[in-house]
């Protein structure tokens, strides 16, 4: 009777062991056909709103291009699938969750993080575990560059870096606000303010009548301005974030200087004509990285207008970049005809002419997309004109 | 020239502020001896009280001042009760350490209640800027130095001629012999940091209209210039705290009107230690030897 049961116990063991092999390698088989996109988003803390909308259009892209079919490579049809992590606008915790998706969660590439600082401290795990990693939205020009001057072999970015901006908006000022001589006002209390400042001074033709600096926090800005006030100058130009660029749009306009402004994408917020005030805020030119208003590829307006169907909202520059940071991933592995992280690495580098959302991007040596950028005018508090600058 | 007139003018209103909140500070350290490092906390506090009269309430302006202000002023004098009276006979650093405290708690709470992020204050007087030859200045900047002014002299009075006013000066000349005259020191104190608060309120609420943007950390940097001030008048000293104010708002202001922006705020705190090394009793201070 023992005997019995013993062989029947042997034989479901057996039977049991080798079915389960079998559901082990099927499943195995069905994780080969799905690429993993890790994203590092901070859904959480200070930089809350730009994680969350950044997720929102990773997870739109990857839907798209399942919808659509999926990946199809050397034949093989692949789904894409997103693993998103909350980095908590933390940067230990975007380092450490970037490790995690990649040891664990073994992840093909990876989306984000969003911030400058969280890009600098989840560079050494991405190199590390020799993952790509393609954040959306980090702009200091150092992030995709080593100590010793080399490109990070790993590390890409969808958006301009922030001394490019410089460069177009002087493109812009010249060509389009047609300003001879201009002030320039920067935040120096980043690296952020100076470097467009830089950057707009070596590609400007015209004449710059003064540079002046402030620190972020600063709310007095009369002295500064009584002492360019009697000057000649057709546009200021304000190299900062729109908290002081507001207070200083508001006690330019009471005193009465009415030149045009023209600032980088730190002015983009409805907060700035809050603090200067809708009757203040006209005749300013901030630069985007996307409109709804002026598509700058023909990619855009499907974009808006089924994004609008699925989410009932208009997609903010943050959710276009995310969303552009996934379909270049697609094409770098459509590009190499592989899945493999090495390859996708070098496809990325090699993406040239990508039809993108926010622009047709050429990726350079130092993994920079170059692009156009749109000038966005303000007219009453309201975002009413839209110049794309190629 | 205009230009230096013109600078001068701004640097008076930038300091006709720094010397509302540099008021606040003498007067508490005359009396007891402490440096209310929360009194830049209670100068934002004042503004945001001055923002929710106006944008909730839909009160006069002057009225909101002078609300803001009363409601401050009994702030003031329940963070003396609540965290400084206590330790009344502590060592001077347990109170000072109090006082950081105090000021930690006022500006994450009210980061915690209402966000961090800038309010837009409502404009309840429209800008209307007076030209006088090549001269500018708006009805809100001669608002701004008409209130300092204003509540500075009924400071004086208050200080110089009421009978509140001579305990101030009784407690802060001898604690001790005050008791003995039969002054109320407590009292005498709490009337102090009423004061004080209002004055910082007064500033905070005309800021607030004046650059039309608080936050919670608004009070921070005016907080330590002022502070600047009142040593470099002579902390412990009215009039110093005056002067000192708008000695410290022409300078910053015309270290930027001569290209020195990037410096501004280092010449102001350089401006401190040399009075400290060289003349620390301030402009109008007196020698006085320590006893011991």
């Amino acid at each position: 009777m023992k005997k019995i049961i013993a062989i029947i116990v042997a034989f479901v063991v057996v039977v049991g062991g080798g079915i389960g092999i079998g559901i082990a390698k099927k499943s195995a088989d069905k994780s080969s056909t799905t690429i993993k996109i890790g994203g590092v988003f901070d859904t959480s803390g200070a930089a809350g709103a730009y994680g969350q909308a950044e997720q929102k259009g990773a997870d739109f892209a990857v839907k798209r291009i399942n919808a659509a079919g999926g990946v199809k490579v050397n034949g093989k049809t692949y789904k894409m699938q997103m693993v998103n992590k909350d980095s908590k606008s933390d940067n230990t915790e975007s380092a450490s969750v970037t490790t995690n998706l990649i040891s664990n969660n073994k992840v093909n590439a990876i989306v984000g993080p969003v911030t400058t600082s969280a890009v600098q401290a989840a560079v050494p795990a991405a190199t590390k575990g020799k993952t790509p990693m393609m954040s959306p939205t980090a702009g200091a020009d150092n992030i995709t560059v080593q100590k010793d001057g080399k490109v990070q072999p790993y590390v890409f970015r969808a958006q301009f870096k922030n001394s490019y901006l410089g460069t177009k908006m002087a493109q812009f000022t010249t060509d389009t606000v047609k300003a001879k001589d201009v002030v320039i006002f920067q935040d120096n209390s980043s690296d952020y303010g100076t470097g467009i400042t830089n950057a707009f001074k070596k590609a400007y033709k015209g004449n710059i009548v003064e540079t002046d600096s402030y620190q972020a926090g600063d709310k007095d800005f009369q002295a500064m301005l009584t002492k360019i006030k009697n000057k000649k100058f057709d546009a200021i130009v304000i190299n900062g974030y729109y908290t002081e660029a507001g207070a200083i749009l508001k006690q330019a306009r009471d005193m009465g200087i009415n030149v045009p402004v023209i600032g980088p994408d730190g002015l983009g917020d409805p907060k700035l004509a809050e603090i200067a005030g809708n009757q203040n805020t006209s005749n300013v030119y901030y630069a985007a990285h996307f409109s709804t208003q002026a598509p700058a590829t023909d990619a855009a307006t499907p974009f808006v207008t089924e994004y609008k169907k699925a989410y009932n909202q208009e997609p903010s520059q943050f959710t276009a970049l995310a969303y552009d940071a996934v379909y270049m991933i697609k094409q770098a592995i459509e590009d190499e005809k592989s899945t493999d992280k090495m390859k996708i690495t070098e496809g990325l580098a090699k993406i040239k002419n990508f039809n993108g959302v926010t622009g047709k991007m050429t990726m350079d040596d130092f993994h920079n997309p170059k692009k156009s950028i749109v000038m966005v005018g303000v007219t009453n508090g309201k975002d009413t004109t839209a110049t794309v600058v190629k | 020239m205009s230009n230096i007139i013109q600078q001068l003018i701004n640097g008076i209103i930038l300091g006709s502020v720094y010397a509302l909140l540099a008021l606040g500070y003498t007067m508490v350290y005359g009396i007891i001896k402490l440096i209310n490092f929360a009194h830049g906390d209670v100068y934002m506090l004042g503004a945001y009280f001055g923002y929710f009269f106006i944008q909730v309430l839909h009160l006069n302006f002057f009225i909101a001042l002078v609300l803001s202000m009363a409601v401050s002023a009994l702030l003031g004098m329940l963070i003396e009760f609540v965290a400084y009276r206590p330790l009344r006979h502590s060592p001077r650093i347990a109170v000072l350490i109090s006082a950081l405290g105090v000021s930690f708690l006022l500006e994450n709470g009210m980061s915690y209640f209402y966000g961090s992020d800038k309010k837009a204050f409502p404009q309840a007087i429209r800008t209307i800027q007076y030209h006088i030859g090549s001269l500018q200045i708006s009805n809100i900047q001669l608002l701004i130095i008409s209130t300092a002014i204003t509540l500075m002299i009924l400071l004086t009075i208050i200080v110089q001629k009421t009978k509140m006013g001579r305990a101030m000066r009784a407690v802060s000349a001898d604690q001790e012999a005050a008791i003995l005259m039969g002054i109320d020191v407590n009292r005498t104190i709490s009337f102090t940091f009423a004061i004080g608060s209002a004055l910082a309120a007064a500033g905070g609420v005309l800021i607030g209209l004046y650059y039309n943007n608080i936050d919670p950390l608004m009070g921070m940097t005016p907080g330590i210039k002022a502070f600047v001030a009142a040593v470099l008048g002579g902390i412990g000293l009215i009039p110093g705290a005056a002067l000192g104010g708008w000695l410290i708002g022409i300078l910053e202001t015309m270290t930027q009107a001569i290209g020195l922006s990037d410096y501004k705020d280092a010449v102001v705190y350089a401006i401190l230690i040399i009075i400290l090394l060289f003349k620390p009793t301030g402009i109008l201070g007196k020698n006085k030897r320590e006893k011991v």
